[in-house]
């Protein structure tokens, strides 16, 4: 070992790339830690995958009874529900973290976080992954896949560009979601976890064409909880090509994003940790 | 200026005031109110760089949320806080990079990685270099043994080894003030004195700043300076060991067990020492007196000369004594006078 290793430091040294690094490296922790307990691994995908064997087979008994609901034929519902699994899964990969704010403020550990010279978000969806969404990312895949070819995709630049601005800002929305229903914690300690129970209940919504619902609900869902824009306008931009909706999303992304924002940052003001 | 200022802090926490039951529930989400819990009032503190500065309360008295307050954790309700010259809550990252602090009923550590792991994960959160992060393995490994138990998952460490983990992963990057919240709490004797000992030579040797709150007097009196002694979040005290001991701890009790003690009153064989309080005991003479204002030396010798003494005592109140009195809110600050 000479002087040069002594003086070595791992990562890179730009702060913004180090966070990242630093981000990465956590994950890959946590990754290497969990997959230590096997079987609990196994369960939680398991588990998951069932659940969305069952919703799948519930797409399939509406549509065996009426073959197009208000316009989209079985295909096309099977192509957005795959989506939806596809956009929510890689958000809740990637968000794992907002689940454990709950606890952690209950309990006083962001108080850990707090101490470490790092964003404390980072932290928090740096110590895990939301491996029960591999389950979702699967099957949305494979139902993708089977679906694809039945549908007459409007296939173009324009449809090509639309999904990579439109899948991005979709998870962001839940993405989200989950963290601003998780900051809520910082108001009622009890309630850890039921508002963003509730939220991704709603979410579930985004499973079918929007035009089944009711106006005013297909409202909410583009404005309020713009569930919307993780599955229908994406999907709608596939079958009959992109449009303005598809073009917003960003804004439904980033609207979002700052919302959640502004909520965690007023629920960490709160913040006051445990007694001891 | 002090690496660490604190003037007029204040800490309150809001607590919901709830009648119990369902309808209570309700009642307060309709309409909340809550009670104000102050926690720290108006504690001024300035500790220079380099002490180590010992807090003592009672539970309750708003020591781990001063230690709070000042490592950045908690925002203050009222009042301002420098750490090396920064505001620790607005400048939290900045801060942490130069602070450590461990809370002795919690760790710092991820329960589920190795402890070895955490702890290259700490060397990277901070950018230490390699050489250096290895040099303070072996100091760790040396003087508090983790390199018998680096590979365990933190679950599975004892509480001595837990604590000598997290204090191992406190130092990581060589800070430059390391906050103790009872550090020694619930540790056997053998870890107690390895753990105080490593203290001592941070100190000692690396000129760390410790501030630790306690409630085992042997922590105040082996590894710090200074004491700080604060009763329902108010600073009561703040002064050296010597001078606490000085200013309360006075007073000292001499014994002697004399053969065929006669009784008498030993008013007149005492009289000119000054200001002593005498009594038997069966057999032994009892002389008490504040060992500042009379001369333990000429109390002996007059006892000597008028008694048979076949034994001889002597005790002086320890810091022990002032801390036991302020637990019992029995010191009166008035009373013993002196200055501070
Ligand atoms: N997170 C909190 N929320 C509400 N009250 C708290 C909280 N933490 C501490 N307290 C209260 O503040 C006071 C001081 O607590 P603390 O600083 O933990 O005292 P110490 O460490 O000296 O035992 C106590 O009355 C305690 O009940
Ligand atoms: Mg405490």
């Amino acid at each position: 070992m000479g002087v040069d290793a002594d003086r070595r430091i791992h990562g890179p040294r730009p702060y913004a790339l180090r966070v990242l690094w630093l981000y990465g490296r956590m994950l890959g922790q946590h990754a290497l830690a969990r997959l230590s307990y096997e079987t609990d691994f196994l369960l939680t995908i398991g588990a998951s995958a069932l659940t969305q064997v069952l919703g799948l087979i519930f797409l399939g008994v509406v549509f065996s009874r009426i073959p197009s609901v208000r316009g989209w034929t079985f295909w096309q519902a099977a192509l957005l529900y795959g989506l939806l699994l596809e956009v929510r899964g890689l958000a809740a990969a990637f968000g794992e973290g907002a689940w454990s704010i709950g606890g952690a403020v209950a309990r006083g550990e962001l108080d850990r976080l707090l101490l470490r010279p790092l964003p404390v978000l980072v932290q928090l969806y740096g110590g895990g992954l939301g491996w029960s969404a591999i389950a979702d990312l699967g099957l949305g895949a494979a139902i993708l896949a089977v679906a694809g070819p039945h549908v007459a995709i409007v296939w173009s630049f324009g449809t090509v560009a639309a999904l990579c601005v439109a899948l991005p800002s979709g998870a962001m929305v839940y993405w989200s979601a989950m963290l601003a229903a998780n900051s809520i914690a910082f108001w009622t300690v009890g309630a850890r976890g039921t508002v963003a129970f509730l939220l991704h209940g709603v979410s579930e919504l985004a499973k079918f064409p929007l035009p089944v619902y009711p106006r005013l609900l297909a409202g909410v869902l583009t404005w309020c909880l713009p569930f919307a824009f993780l599955s229908f306008y994406p999907a709608r931009a596939l079958v009959a090509g992109p449009d303005l909706a598809v073009w917003l999303s960003p804004l439904a992304g980033l609207g979002s994003l700052l919302c959640a924002w502004l909520v965690w940052r007023a629920g960490l003001a709160r913040y006051e940790g445990t007694g001891s | 200026m002090a690496a660490i200022e604190a003037r007029a802090l204040c800490k309150a926490y809001r607590r919901p005031l709830r009648a119990p039951g369902l309808s209570g529930s309700v009642r307060h989400l309709l309409r909340p109110r809550h009670q104000d819990i102050v926690a720290v009032d108006h504690l001024d503190l300035s500790i220079e760089a380099g002490e180590a500065v010992c807090y003592v309360g009672p539970n309750g008295a708003g020591k781990s949320t001063t230690i709070k307050l000042l490592t950045g954790i908690l925002r203050p309700t009222a009042g301002t806080v420098r750490v090396l010259g920064r505001d620790p809550h607005r400048q939290r990252v900045a801060n942490a990079r130069d602070i450590a602090a461990t809370f002795g009923n919690r760790s710092q550590l991820n329960w589920d990685l190795p402890l070895g792991e955490s702890l290259a994960l700490l060397r990277d959160i901070y950018a230490v270099p390699q050489g250096r992060y290895r040099q303070h393995l072996r100091t760790c490994a040396d003087i508090l043994g983790i390199d018998a138990f680096l590979s365990a998952p933190v679950r599975q460490l004892s509480l001595g080894q837990r604590v000598r983990a997290d204090l191992a992963a406190a130092l990581v990057h060589d800070p430059k003030i390391l906050y103790l919240d009872e550090p020694t709490v619930g540790l056997d004797i053998a870890v107690k004195e390895r753990l105080r000992a490593f203290l001592r030579q941070l100190h000692r040797e690396r000129g760390l700043t410790i501030p630790l709150t306690t409630h085992d007097l042997a922590d105040i009196e082996d590894v710090c300076d200074r004491l700080v002694i604060i009763d329902q979040a108010r600073l009561l005290y703040d002064g050296t060991l010597r001078q606490v001991r000085d200013r309360f701890a006075r007073e000292r009790v001499l014994r002697f067990v004399v053969r065929q003690p006669d009784r008498a009153d030993p008013a007149g064989i005492l009289a000119g020492c000054g200001p002593v309080r005498a009594a038997w005991e069966g057999d032994t003479l009892v002389v008490a007196f504040d060992r500042l204002a009379v001369e333990s030396p000429a109390v002996t010798a007059r006892v000597l000369r008028a008694m048979d003494v076949v034994d001889f005592h002597l005790a002086d109140a320890g810091i022990a004594d002032v801390v036991r009195r302020v637990y019992e809110r029995r010191l009166d600050l008035a009373e013993e006078g002196g200055q501070p």
